[in-house]
């Protein structure tokens, strides 16, 4: 099955009680979705990876609901990280990975990919917005933002709206709306 | 043998020891599925490291990404 890299941001800050929740989960065992926080009291966020669904949206939607478990949770915004090593960018971008390594060392191509942001021996991140823009100028019809983590992110939203205004949506209403699902 | 401040995970270890030798933070606070924390000095965000990630070598690049991050702070 495909394996998927994304970022959630959470409802709020996680609180100690909120983290030994998530590490005591059997849902969080195996290490696919990590925490970030901020001594700000920014909102939590997920660095999801590597979780496996056949689809992005799926795969967030399998995070979104994990992370319901831990009560008062939710997660609310979807996004890409900037940071991408080769192989994500490749997932990314269409391309694959062999490809993405050609032009990153000069082997094909006019030259001029974007050099590493950060590196690290065995390691090395570059920028997508950065190979976004080369990828362009070659040719590729490619996104910054790809409509799959647009589309998550909507849905997320929907949701979270949904809930905190305690409407009430059948699936009849979903479908009348031109979404795709199951009466 | 692994020494009891050091992750299992080969991989993940060598990233903990990355991230200190950029300057970061790396506490040992094992509670059920977590070993621990790497944390940003300049501005004190933490990512929480998994103890028996199932992948470690996305555990390892996650933290490095995590650094890379906080490079600047
Ligand atoms: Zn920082």
């Amino acid at each position: 099955m495909a394996v998927w890299s994304f970022t959630l941001v959470l409802n709020r800050a996680m609180t100690d009680a909120d983290h030994d929740t998530f590490d005591h989960l059997d849902e969080f065992a195996d290490g696919d979705v990590s925490t970030e926080d901020f001594a700000d009291g920014r909102p939590t966020e997920l660095i999801c990876d590597p979780v496996e669904a056949p689809t992005l949206v799926e795969a967030v939607a399998d995070v979104a609901r994990r992370i319901r478990l831990i009560p008062g949770l939710r997660a609310v915004a979807a996004r890409h990280d900037d940071m991408v090593t080769l192989g994500e960018a490749a997932q990314r971008s269409g391309r694959t990975r062999t490809s993405l390594d050609l032009l990153a060392s000069g082997k094909r191509g006019p030259g001029g990919f974007p050099a590493p942001e950060w590196t690290t021996p065995g390691t090395s991140f570059y920028s997508w917005a950065k190979i976004t823009a080369f990828l362009v100028s070659l040719g590729d019809e490619v996104e910054e933002t790809s409509l799959e983590i647009v589309l998550a992110d909507s849905l997320l939203r929907v949701a979270h709206e949904v809930e905190n205004r305690k409407v009430h949506v059948t699936v009849e209403v979903l479908a009348d709306l031109g979404l795709p699902v199951a009466v | 043998m692994v020494s009891p401040g050091r992750h299992q995970k080969s991989a993940v270890a060598a990233a903990l020891d990355k991230a200190k030798g950029a300057g970061f933070e790396v506490r040992p606070d094992k509670n059920g599925h977590r070993w621990g924390w790497v944390i940003c000095c300049g501005c004190h965000g933490s990512f929480k490291v998994a103890g028996t990630p199932r992948d470690p070598d996305t555990e390892a690049k996650k933290i490095l990404q995590f650094v890379s991050r906080h490079s600047n702070c």
